[in-house]
């Protein structure tokens, strides 16, 4: 049974807002979504400066490294 | 595990932390896979991994050994880049006899600024002891000394020439306690002995013990200082994990990419790319 003229425009207008909740909705997800597709691979993450902490009162530094027996990279 | 592309891109935020500090970067050896089917495609890659990363000294490893000669054989017939072997290999005890062996150093002295004042050098030699207790290295192939009488005499030759010296070793950690007790003069001792815990560096006499973490894990770091009018060094030592917090440094990263494909590639059976 068809309602009246007035709750068929209340109708309308719960439709349209629900369209536009949905279409907001849509529209702000599609940046957040890019920004994931696009997520910043390692190479563009910012260096952690504290592993470069420790006293900064040097005259010179050595790096060692040793038995690296073929691990080129992480899980090579 | 760390690897070329976090090591490079911790040496690159150190220099823009400490710009004009002096760093040397060193390789106590054992770089290469042994023995695993996929090898020769691995070496090649840490062949160009470790030339890329601009090392200031490699140990002589006697794990290396088999992968340094078939490179040097690659390379002697046009099936691998020659300048890839053009690195700062050093030993003190080992002398190879076979044809197209990469050339093997005594030492390297690097010479860094020391200032203010400004023009002030600090000598830093630095040699390799290759440790052999069971004479498994054919004598036909190498000629390997007595590690103890080979440090007493690189010692002695680096002594008025330099001011801080470094040798780097495959022995266990008790014949380098020995050694260091045995032989004064040597400032900092460089043990790859594949030990899989994390130790930290131990003073012995005037001779600082240091393990690298295996396998790439973690960096090993030394910040000397040397106050001025003092012949006595300052040592700080810390551990730099290469986690994943670390970035890529973009061409390692790239190396390391093609790295992978290449060795899955392989795994599929299709031909090396040289």
């Amino acid at each position: 049974m068809e309602g009246t003229g007035q709750e068929r425009d209340l109708k309308m207008v719960v439709d349209f807002c629900r369209i536009l909740l949905c279409g907001l909705l849509l529209a702000a997800s599609v940046p957040r979504y890019q920004l994931g597709a696009q997520s910043p691979v390692s190479t563009e993450r910012a260096f952690p400066e504290k592993l470069l902490e420790g006293t900064s009162t040097f005259d010179l530094a050595v790096s060692l490294q040793g038995d690296l027996r073929g691990n080129y990279g992480p899980c090579g | 595990m760390g690897g070329f592309a976090r090591r490079m891109s911790y040496w690159t935020a150190f220099a823009r932390k400490y710009p004009g500090k002096p760093f040397l970067r060193l390789d106590g050896g054992a770089i290469f896979s042994s023995g695993a089917v996929d090898a020769p495609i691995v070496n090649r890659w840490m062949l160009l991994g470790t030339y890329l990363s601009k090392l200031d000294a490699i140990n002589l490893d006697p794990w290396d050994l088999s992968a340094w000669q078939e490179l040097s054989d690659l390379a002697a017939s046009g099936n691998a880049v020659r300048k890839l072997l053009d690195l700062p290999l050093v030993s003190a005890n080992v002398v190879p006899k076979v044809p197209n062996f990469p050339a093997v150093r005594r030492s390297i002295i690097r010479e860094v600024e020391l200032g203010p004042p400004a023009g002030s050098k600090y000598r830093v030699g630095i040699s390799g002891l290759l440790y052999d207790p069971e004479n498994r290295i054919p004598q036909a192939e190498f000629e390997v000394r007595d590690t103890a009488a080979a440090a007493r005499d690189i010692v002695a030759e680096l002594v008025p020439r330099t001011d801080f010296r470094i040798l780097m070793t495959n022995m266990d950690l008790g014949s380098a306690l020995s050694l260091a007790i045995a032989v004064p003069g040597i400032n900092l001792l460089v043990v790859t002995h594949n030990y899989e815990e994390i130790s930290e560096p131990q003073q012995v006499g005037e001779t600082l013990i240091a393990i690298p973490v295996n396998e790439g894990r973690m960096l090993s770091e030394i910040r000397l200082a040397v106050p001025a009018g003092s012949d006595r060094v300052q040592a700080e030592t810390r551990f730099v994990p290469l986690d994943t917090t670390i970035p890529d440094d973009p061409a390692m990263g790239e190396l390391i990419k093609r790295a992978q494909g290449a060795v899955a590639a392989a795994g599929r059976g299709a031909p090396p790319v040289h």
